[in-house]
């Protein structure tokens, strides 16, 4: 049993070996049909993977010389087994990788650019710039997008209406002035819920209230602004802990809860207000998952103060592997599965939209009157929606390989913060010089 | 167990003392239950009333859906946590296994290395032993990935047999040590009485020192059972296919992003722990049966 | 009696196992029995021991893989010197302690219970394993609904009771979060002592208490003079393997608080699993991961020191 596992691998591997050997490798090769088929492997992480499935085997549909092996990986311990896979040499041709490790990757020499592949550019001109921004790391690109979203601030509007608050709230001071007149009404005690347990998007609230607020965090050359350069992030974390302590209307126990967690908490009937990612929208007006289905509308990210910007956005992207065999067959299967199919559709990113409201890349995707018949049964107002994703940005240190790092102590820093066991500028502070030692460290 | 004139003596003593003693088990089953308990209700509870305020503690629609799912699961609970549920009983086998080979290896190999260093004198008696703890004393984190390597070059991936090796080189040093302890707490003398009888020593090995170290071997044997039964982070990185992939790696693989179906979780849960509760209620005894007779007072 | 299979001394250099007596001198005959286990683990993990080890003395960042200087114990020091290190540590000390302490108390005294014969103990013999089969990441995720702060268990009995008013967050104050870690680990690691113990418990001979019977004294003098030496090696051994797990608390922590509120749970093992994983940091990661190796393996040797010397019946 043992040896025929072993003896799997290496016999696919030879496959591919053998048929880039025989001259299969580039397009316009004559007698291309003939040859052996390719054999991609691919690999991300364990998210619903049958719809993964089902696209693969479509893409072999189309590419009938083309074999691609998917393996789900772990969904909590990808990062470690990729790290693992690499080390070995066992890395698949192409795979999921997050912004957040794109840079970190990049250094590490594991995955390879796409700049110049066939119909790269014209792909990249119908995408988000938020999205575009994540996928490149220092003037280059690395991969299509598997998924992109914003981070969005969602409410209650029957609670809202049942405090007769009229007006929503747009900035984070009208925000607090709602939530009081909630607290008031006796509908909630803390009616902002918020998780802040460390976890991959603990700290894409504090980003969007940044940006919402028109403030910055790094500059261009990723030294941070903050705290004293730029105060907003100052001012915000102190709008956060004075939410906490001062006027109690944000919920200490989402110092316990991560994101997952808390959109079930708000999905069951708690809290009024809240930030998550933006495939939650969907599903907090769907009555299968929610409780309080048809009553979640989206609002503008709040920040200091309303200056028509919006919150932060990340990307998830097909990376191909740096030493990979069979370059020009994973090209086309993530042209494939981050962009366009064989009838020039954006099949897979409509697929992941429409089954799980994961979020789409491509702006003209807005259009698609499916797409704009799903969005209104989800309850979103059309203009806010499109305000926020065409303003949204990226991290401003996001390919930094450091960032990860970075991003973790931050968010015990903030948690520091709200614990009271230090004071915002001294979080800030901390944070602050992380920064510069990483970036010092190289 | 405590000799014939501990228990005529019980038998005088007041039924307060057997009372007393009841409580405190009740007290311990209770400590022991009670965590349990709201999981294997969990289990049998539909997702919508599972986790409700206030909690139901006499669930008051009780279903089997979620142990059936992992024989036929049907529509969405077939995909939750990448098929977890239709792999949740083959894992089980694997556990089995794997966890079966590492104990019935350490008992053996364990044993024999514990004898040598109980009863036989030699130089570097001492180091020896200190070698083994100390291979245990490096963290998994830091090992992983070489591990991962090592696995890789032998041919191993996602395979059982490196689950196997490895678990084995996890729990060997303590079932060397705790064989090494038993020994020594054995009179040397049982073993000169059967040489005297005339035994070879691997005879006096099987019908004289096992029975009697049984309790230290039954220990040691379970004590790597569990440990094998219950890794996680091995586990993940050195399967990937239902080929060996273990019960811990499909159980927590129920927690996916978006799926969060709790009760298929507490389901498997519950499934997790029957087997070495099973392989528990079997040995229990063997561990009562305590000493032979002939072998104390001779 | 005088048969031939009665001599007394043996040619040192015959080991062979079909000999009618074993050698008590034999280094061969020893070096045979330890052959299988030292070759199990040798080959598995004798060069991830190794590589780790150089590794940690080396400047090794994933994320500049050509870089690969020798430093020596530049890493080891910059630990050393680190804020997080010694917040880390302080943390560790604390978790490892309360671990270790309630699991050797609740262990003895329930090994001591069912060492007992009354109606009922079978059962309880059985049950008490059950903790033990859970394995710790199924552990995390039942004491997280436990403990959860909006729809736990917990919270449901104790306002059920009548003994708090409301539900609170149980992991999201530092002082709560790790007292909660504390004991959602104790109670998955209480089994493993009281078998270990009550195995050791067994092992005691009747005649030692007959004897000290006719001696007269209760049984907390009993106890005092014959139980806790008997059980001098067996606690040394659960102390051992209770610290190097307690030290070693991944599974649960991962689940449960990932490090925080805050650095409230980060213990020097989730700070390697951090530097090595997710800073990719591989030089800086094995020294922490051999900086816990060395604490443990003092911790280890103390013990030994304190314990090994009581309780030894044939040296």
């Amino acid at each position: 049993m043992t040896w025929n596992n072993g003896s799997i691998s290496r016999r696919s591997f030879l496959y591919g070996a053998a048929s880039a050997g025989i001259g299969f490798a580039g397009p316009g090769l004559v007698g291309r049909a003939e040859a052996q088929q390719s054999t991609v492997s691919f690999a991300g992480w364990a998210f619903e993977p049958q719809v993964v499935e089902a696209n693969v085997k479509r893409f072999m549909e189309q590419n009938k010389d083309l074999n691609v092996k998917y393996t789900p990986l772990d969904l909590q311990l990808y990062n470690e087994k990729m790290v693992a896979l690499f080390n070995a040499g066992t890395e698949p041709d192409c795979f999921y990788v997050r912004d957040t490790n794109l840079g970190a990757w990049v250094e590490a020499g594991w995955v390879q650019p796409i700049d110049g592949l066939a119909k790269l550019d014209e792909l990249n001109k119908d995408i988000f710039p938020f999205n575009l921004d994540a996928m490149s790391y220092q003037g280059k690109q690395y991969g299509t997008p598997y998924y992109g979203d914003i981070y969005i601030y969602m409410y209650d509007k029957k609670a809202l209406e049942k405090a007769n608050v009229s007006k929503v709230p747009v900035t984070l001071d009208e925000l607090r002035v709602a939530a009081l007149e909630v607290k008031k009404a006796g509908i909630a005690k803390h009616p902002i819920l918020k998780g802040f347990k460390t976890n991959v998007d603990g700290l894409s609230e504090f980003w969007s209230m940044v940006f919402a607020s028109g403030g910055s965090l790094f500059n261009q050359a990723n030294d941070p602004v903050f705290p004293n350069e730029d105060k907003t992030a100052l001012a915000v974390l102190e709008w956060l802990v004075d939410a906490m302590h001062t006027w109690e209307i944000l919920d200490p126990t989402g110092l316990e809860l991560d994101e997952t967690q808390a959109r079930d908490v708000f999905l069951s009937g708690q809290g009024v207000f809240t930030s998550n990612v933006g495939n939650v929208m969907p599903r907090a007006n769907n009555p299968q998952h929610s409780k309080r289905a048809g009553d979640i509308r989206m609002m503008k990210f709040p920040g200091l103060k309303d200056v028509g910007r919006g919150p932060m956005g990340w990307s998830r992207l097909y990376c191909i592997g740096s030493r990979t065999k069979v370059k020009d067959a994973a090209w086309r299967l993530i042209y494939y599965m981050g962009g366009k199919d064989a009838e020039d559709k954006y099949y897979t990113a409509k697929d992941w939209y429409l089954k799980y409201g994961v979020g789409y890349a491509f702006k003209s995707m807005d259009k698609d009157p499916d797409i704009i018949a799903a969005q209104q049964q989800a309850g979103y107002d059309p203009d806010i929606r499109a305000q926020q994703y065409s303003t949204a940005k990226a991290r401003e240190n996001i390919n930094a390989p450091w960032y990860n790092d970075w991003d973790r102590f931050t968010q015990a820093q903030i948690q520091n913060a709200l614990l009271r066991r230090a004071k915002p500028l001294e979080a800030l502070q901390a944070s602050a010089k992380k920064a510069q030692d990483l970036k010092k460290a190289g | 167990m405590r000799g014939q004139l501990a228990n005529r003596e019980r038998s005088f003593t007041s039924t307060r003392r057997t009372l007393l003693l009841m409580c405190s088990g009740a007290l311990v089953v209770l400590y022991v239950l009670a965590p349990f308990c709201w999981l294997v209700l969990t289990s049998f509870m539909h997702e919508r009333d599972a986790f409700t305020v206030p909690p139901q503690w006499i669930p008051t629609d009780i279903t089997l859906e979620n142990y059936i799912a992992f024989l036929n699961s049907t529509g969405t609970r077939a995909v939750v946590g990448s098929r977890a549920a239709e792999q949740t009983l083959p894992s089980m086998v694997n556990s089995l296994v794997v966890a079966g080979a590492t104990a019935m290896i350490n008992v053996v190999i364990g044993a024999l290395a514990g004898y040598s260093l109980a009863r036989i004198r030699f130089p570097g008696r001492s180091s020896l032993l200190l070698l083994y703890i100390g291979s245990r004393m490096v963290p998994g984190i830091a090992l992983i990935v070489p591990l991962y390597l090592t696995v890789k070059t032998y041919g191993l991936l996602d395979s059982r047999s490196a689950l196997v090796s490895t678990y084995l080189t996890f729990t060997l040093p303590f079932s060397i040590w705790l064989m090494k302890n038993y020994f020594q707490s054995i009179p040397r003398d049982i073993e000169e009485a059967a040489f005297v009888d005339g035994c070879t020593w691997p005879q006096m090995l099987a019908r004289i020192l096992v029975p009697v170290a049984a309790p230290g071997l039954i220990a040691a044997g379970m004590f790597a059972f569990m440990t094998a039964w219950s890794d996680y982070l091995f586990a993940v990185i050195l399967t990937s296919t239902i080929a060996s992939k273990t019960l811990p790696v499909v159980v927590a693989g129920f927690a996916t992003d978006v799926t969060t179906e709790r009760t298929l979780m507490a389901a498997g849960g519950v499934l997790a722990v029957i087997p070495p509760l099973v392989l528990a209620f079997m040995f229990q005894k063997l561990i009562v049966r305590g000493l032979s007779s002939g072998a104390v007072t001779g | 009696m005088g048969s031939a299979k009665e001599q007394i001394s043996i040619p040192l250099r015959r080991t062979r196992l079909s000999r009618a007596r074993v050698n008590y001198e034999s280094s061969r005959f020893a070096f045979i029995l330890n052959a299988p286990a030292l070759i199990v683990i040798i080959v598995l993990v004798g060069y991830p021991i190794a590589y780790s080890a150089w590794v940690s003395l080396h400047k090794y960042s994933l994320k500049r893989p050509r870089v690969f200087d020798f430093v020596g114990l530049t890493n080891y020091l910059t630990i050393l010197q680190s804020d997080e290190f010694w917040s880390a540590l302080w943390i560790t000390v604390v978790f490892t302690t309360l671990v270790v302490t309630l699991v050797s108390a609740i262990g003895l005294l329930t090994a001591l219970l069912l060492n007992e014969e009354f109606p009922g103990s079978g059962v309880v013999r059985t049950l008490i394993l059950l903790p033990w089969a859970i394995p710790p990441v199924v552990n995390g995720l039942m004491w997280q609904w436990i403990y959860d702060s909006k729809v736990g268990a917990l919270n449901g009995l104790l306002v059920g009771l009548g003994l708090i008013n409301e539900y609170r967050g149980w992991l999201s104050s530092p002082t709560s979060a790790l007292l909660a870690l504390v004991w959602a680990d104790v109670w998955n690691m209480v089994p493993l002592a009281v078998i270990l113990l009550l195995a050791a418990l067994q092992r005691i001979p009747a005649e030692l208490y007959d004897a000290a019977r006719v001696d007269g004294g209760g049984a907390l003098e009993h106890f005092r003079h014959i139980t806790l030496p008997w059980l001098a090696q067996p606690l040394l051994i659960v102390l051992i393997l209770q610290t190097m797990s307690a030290v070693r608390a991944f599974d649960i922590i991962y689940v449960l608080t990932a490090g925080g509120p805050g650095t409230a749970t980060t213990t020097l093992s989730w700070k390697t699993y951090l530097t090595t994983f997710d800073s990719l940091d591989f030089g800086m990661g094995n020294a922490y991961a051999y900086t816990i190796s060395l604490i443990t393996f003092a911790l280890a040797l103390v013990y030994f020191r304190v314990l090994y010397r009581k309780g030894e019946f044939e040296a």
